[in-house]
Order: structure tokens, then sequence, then C-alpha cells
């Protein structure tokens, strides 16, 4: 098998992490993408400010060249923040792929590198009791940890959260705490065995796929406050840096610009060839099979299974047991610090992590902290209940001192929410319906965990404003898996604890598909340690 | 053919002026005029969406005061009105510039009573536009909704 041809569809984290693991042992690797590209950094040097000043039409880069990066009043309530126009590229559509949704609203990324490029950095791994019903625990998988942190640069330091992470090797020290998150700290350092022992609250640095030193030509983080916009040093790490390694070596071959629809199988259901159809139109292309790798996200991954069971065996099939992690988005005034200036030479995501203890383990509570440095800051004055010009004070003054939680729910596989394929009688063609519906018991489990999460910042001096807390609509983490889980048993429409498909034996599936339990963590970096997992057993 | 003093781009210009006037007092530079009336052409969303909408932005632009007063209502009864949403469309260019010409973030540190005591002063006051704004454009709103049939403009 050394030698032979690997296609991997997709170019996410899983995709690139798994493509550079097997290229690393010899195989070639075909890989088969969208891949819209990227826009070229715009005054890669500059800081957040220093671009206010340098751009000869700034309100065209922050807002975009139609200002539709601007968020006006609506009637639903939005987001506090929004995806830059250059960000664009990370969201846009590709020709042709619908779906349709119910409880449910899903993202899709067609973009080189994934829905990756336009993350925050938080790498989590699953301990123990959330990886207990993988076909692995924490031992089995923290070499592979250990293998992307060394890969991606994460920094990070043992604390009061590794708790909750295990400590695994290849972290690098932590960023540098901006004002308000040192405050926070050292406020709970002050009521720390308060928090500790009475909310079961927990305070830590989080630990970011973002460079505190260089790292194989990439520069530390120069705190240029341009997170959001894409960071243009490279500091924060995305997959397509990855990509591009694998664009150095010889037996790699990137083929963009089409979208993988189905594979073809043969009577003793081994994959033949997969087929892609040029996303700027024309005849769709076949590329011969000899091991097939679906990589490119848990919902297009289902969507690539449903249409070849369809197409090559008749079956219509519901894959069953969609699971995404509920996110509330709560924001905070620190009283400490209002009527104090704010620092923009900051790192501008999350700094800090926040966990709270539950009595069952795996149902773990985690927010990310995030304290307001550089913003556009159109978005929160708008939503301050006076006119403009106290709105603008308002802000001025309380800047330094405003922050976000974004709390994030486990979730388990149920039946009910599903994925499936139905024809569009409009169009004629298939389209994706996915149907999910939250746990009936959601509102008492989120309850008592938002409140213990008020409290706790409150006694670190943080105030909650009543009828600020965001529900995000599922769909909104994007932290998508389970609908072809890792299993230990031999069923339909699972992998092996390899990855490698019951129903199809040349076929792995590397993303998060495969996952048969989704913790309140961001998954990507379990998705990327995964997919070397499986390139190194299985390859 | 319309007039030279009214050719819309020339409205917009003075609604510009007046806007900016209002939110940073200062006068706008051709390139923030530029950016407003680029968002006007490329965006329906400004446009006023029914009679109270269409008064409340013509009683906005007669001066810095009376936005002042028109936003007051709107931040509360008329929120997703096209005198908010210019006003936002503003907000977001000039916030966008540097801050010697565009929003500036820079405040000169107190004690944090004086803040609060700040804070509390532009409440009250607040407050009192807020009461005289309720008392000028409640009944028009009313008015014009059921003249129009509209059930509220921008809300």
């Amino acid at each position: 098998m050394r030698g032979s041809r690997v296609v991997v569809v997709g170019s996410g984290p899983s995709a690139v992490h798994f493509a550079l693991t097997v290229l690393r042992k010899g195989y070639g690797v075909l890989m088969l993408d969208v891949g819209y590209e990227k826009p070229a950094a715009v005054n890669p040097e500059d800081s957040f400010a220093a671009l206010k000043q340098n751009l000869s039409d700034p309100a065209g880069y922050f807002l975009g060249p139609n200002l539709e990066g601007l968020l006006l009043p609506s009637k639903e309530k939005r987001e506090y923040y929004g995806i830059p126009p250059n960000k664009d590229y990370v969201f846009r559509p590709a020709a042709g792929y619908e779906t349709r949704a119910r409880g449910f609203a899903p993202l899709f990324s067609f973009a080189r590198g994934g829905m990756a490029e336009a993350w925050t950095a938080g790498c989590y791994p699953f301990n123990d009791a959330e990886l207990a019903e993988f076909p692995f625990n924490y031992a089995g998988i923290a070499p592979y940890y250990e293998e992307i942190a060394r890969r991606i640069g994460i920094s990070g330091e043992p604390d009061d959260l590794q708790k909750f992470f295990p400590l695994h090797g290849g972290l690098i020290e932590p960023l540098e705490l901006d004002f308000h998150s040192r405050e926070l700290m050292n406020a709970y350092a002050r009521r720390r065995q308060e928090l500790n022992s009475r909310l079961g609250c927990y305070l830590g640095r989080t630990r970011v796929a973002t460079l505190s030193r260089d790292l194989e030509g990439r520069r530390a983080c120069s705190k240029l406050g341009r997170c959001l916009w894409g960071c243009p040093t490279d500091s924060l790490y995305t997959p397509s840096i990855t990509l591009r390694q694998c664009q150095t070596l010889p037996n790699f071959e990137y083929v963009p610009g089409h979208l993988v629809t189905h594979f073809e199988f043969n009577s003793g259901n081994h994959i033949t060839a997969v087929v892609a159809a040029p996303v700027v139109g024309g005849e769709a292309r076949k590329f011969p099979v000899e091991t097939l790798v679906l990589a490119a996200g848990a919902l297009p991954s289902t969507r690539i299974f449903l249409e070849s069971v369809l197409r090559g065996a008749g079956q219509r099939l519901e894959l069953r047991g969609l699971m995404d992690n509920r996110q509330v988005l709560m924001p905070f005034v620190n009283l400490n610090l209002i009527g104090k200036n704010y620092s923009p030479g900051s790192y501008q995501y999350h700094l800090l992590g926040m966990g709270l203890e539950m009595p069952v383990p795996r149902e773990y509570v985690h927010g990310q902290v995030t304290t307001l440095k550089t913003a556009l800051l159109h978005p929160i004055i708008q939503n301050l209940p006076c006119d403009l010009r106290a709105a603008m004070f308002i802000l001025r003054v309380t800047h330094c001192a405003l922050g976000i939680v974004n709390v994030n729910f486990h979730d388990a596989r149920r039946e009910g929410n599903r994925a499936t394929l139905e024809k569009d009688s409009a169009t004629g063609r298939e389209r994706l319906l996915v149907h999910y519906a939250p746990p009936k018991d959601e509102a008492q489990r989120m309850g008592p965990a938002l409140r213990r999460i008020r409290a706790a910042l409150w006694k670190l001096g943080c105030f909650v404003p009543p009828g600020m807390a965001h529900v995000r609509p599922m769909g909104a983490s994007a932290h998508y898996a389970g609908t072809l889980p890792m299993s230990t048993e031999s069923k339909p429409h699972t992998a092996s604890p390899a990855g490698q498909s019951y129903d199809f034996e040349n076929l792995f599936l590397a993303d998060g598909a495969a996952f048969p339990f989704l913790p309140a963590k961001n998954i990507t970096f379990t998705l990327m340690a995964n997919a070397v997992r499986i390139a190194d057993q299985a390859f | 053919m319309a007039s030279a003093s009214h050719r819309p781009e020339d409205a917009l210009l003075a609604e510009c002026r007046v806007f900016t006037r209002y939110l940073v007092a200062q006068e706008p530079g051709e390139y923030l005029c530029g950016r407003y009336a680029h968002g006007h052409s490329a965006s329906q969303a400004f446009r006023p969406a029914g009679a109270f909408d269409r008064f409340l932005l013509r009683v906005a632009k007669a001066s810095p005061l009376l936005a002042l007063l028109a936003d007051s209502y709107a931040c509360l009864f008329a929120r997703q009105s096209a005198l908010r949403k210019k006003l936002i469309l503003l907000l977001g260019i000039l916030e966008s510039m540097p801050p010697d010409v565009g929003f500036s973030e820079e405040i000169t540190e107190v004690s944090r009573p004086m803040v609060f005591l700040k804070l509390a002063a532009r409440g009250a006051l607040f407050a009192l536009r807020l009461a005289l704004a309720v008392a000028i454009f409640l009944p028009f709103h009313v008015l014009l909704s059921l003249v129009s049939g509209e059930s509220g403009s921008g809300q």
C-alpha cells in the first residue's frame, strides 16, 4: 500500500493534517477541493490603528467595498460582531450546493483551508470522560495532540483549567495577557477558593494556536489587533498554512476548483472512483481511487456519502446522530475598569477560559472569555438604549471594561437529529436536508449553568447586563459531528476505530462525521489529532 | 430634471454634514461624504419605510440638535428606522477612519466616582431629551401610523 495514492476530499484541518502525515510516510496524495483563495494581506506590518491612517479607503477594508460588513439594526436578534468582508471567501457558497434545514442553520465553507480559516484558534484536548464513547482513550490520542501542537504551535500553560484539558506535550509559552484579562486573573486569584468550591468555576489561560515565539518561518504574534480580519503574519494558525507545506512535497497534487459530489463503487462495495464537478461549470471529472479519505467536514462528507449510496445502490439513507455545540454569548462589564483607556496593542481573541465543573464530567461547560480590544463598535453602540451620541460616550468610557463569554454546551448523538437527501422540485437536483431538535432538557441544563457563570463574573467584579445574553441558533458554532461515528462494533454507517468505513473497505472518515460524542469544546484540535491518528495507524 | 440645489447627491451631502456634526461635532471631509453617498447607492436599506419614517428623517436633517432629539426618540421607538440606519452607516464609516477625523476613543482617565457621576449626568440628560422627544414625536408617530395604516415605523 505504501507508495500508492490516496485521494483526500477537502482541505480543512482534518484533510491537511491527514495528508501531511501520509505524505511523510511515502504515500502520494491527490487532494480535491473547491478551494476559494484567501485575498492577499493588506499592509501586513500595520496595526489596526495604523491601517486607519495608512489606507486610502479604510472603510472599504473594514466594512467592505460596498459596506457589506456594516451591521444595521434588525428585527432579529443579531450577533455582537460580524464576519468581516475580507473573510467572505470562507463562507462563499458553491453553485449547485443546495441545502434545507429544520431547527439548524448550517454553515459551509469551500475555502482553501476550510471553515478553520475563520476560527479563533482555541485548542482543547478531550479528556477520558469526554472520550468515553470514542474507541480510544486519552492515552490513545495524546501523542497526536502533541504532534499537532508541534506542527501548528499552541501557546498555553498548566493552570486550573488543566482539570478539564489534559496537559499534552508540545505547548509553547502563553501569549501575553491584555490589561483586562490580567485584571480578571488577579481577581480570580483573590476569589479562587470561593469560586472553585461554591460555584465549581475555574478560570485559566485558553490554549490557542497562535505563536508566542517564531516557529518554522512563522512569526510570533506582533499584537497588531487584526485577528478578526485575518492574521497578516500567519502567527494565528490556519489550515491553509499546512496546505502550503503539503504543496512543497513531491507526491502531493492539489486540484482546486472541483466540488466532489459522490464516489462510485462496485458490487463488492469497493470504491473505484470519485466524481467532482468543476465549480466553473462543465463536465464532471472522474478520478480513479485506490483509497478515499473523506475529510471535507462533517456535513459535506455526509452529503457525499448519502449521494454515493443513492446513486450506487438506489438507497435514500438517513444518517442519524448529528451534533453541534449550543453556544450562548454573555457580554459583561468589569466595573473596576470603567473609565480606563484600553490597550489596542493586544492579541484580539480570547486569552482566558472559564470551566464549569458538572456532576457528570463529560457534560463540562466551557466558556471562552474575550475582552474587548480592537473592534468595530457600531454593532455594540446601536444596541445601547440611548441616542448614538450618548451611546458613543458610554462606549468610550466602558470599552476597556467590556468582554464577552462564549459559553459552549456539549451535545450527544440523538436519533431524531439526522441528515438525508431530498429532491429539490425546482431544480430537480438532490439537496441535503438536515433535521435538528435540541434535547428536551436543554433549558433546564443551560439555565443553572448560565446563572453560575453570571455569579462567577459578579465575584470577579463584572456585571452581566440583563437581557443581553444571546442564545445562538444551532449550527452557529459550526462544530458539526456524529453522522458516521467510529465504533468498535461493525455496523452499517459507522467506522472502525482506525476511521475505516464498515460499509466501504477502502473509505476512511477523517473528519467530525466520525465523532461519537461532542464535548463543550472547539473540536478543531481533536479533528487534526484524530486525522493524524488515523493516518498513522491505518496507513 | 431636478434643479442643482435639489439633486439627490446634494441632499445626501447636506444630510451627511448635519449627521456628522451631530455625532462627532466636526465637518465631514470629502472621503466621508463620498463613502456615505456610496453606502446609499449600494443598498436600499436607507430608504424610509413609511410616513413617520420620512417625517423623522426630515426633522433630523434640519439641524444637529434636531438630529439628537429625533435619535433620542428613534433609539427606543423606531430602532429600524431609516434615520437610525443612516446614522449607523455614518458611525461605521467614522470608526473606520483615523481618530482625528473620525470617532476617537481616547478618554481622559479620571477617578471612578467621577466616571460614574459623568455617566449619571449623561443618563439624566438623556432622560430629559427622551421626555421632550416623546412629547414631540409620539403624537406624530401615532397619527401618521393611523393615517397611513402602518403598524408603526421601523420598530
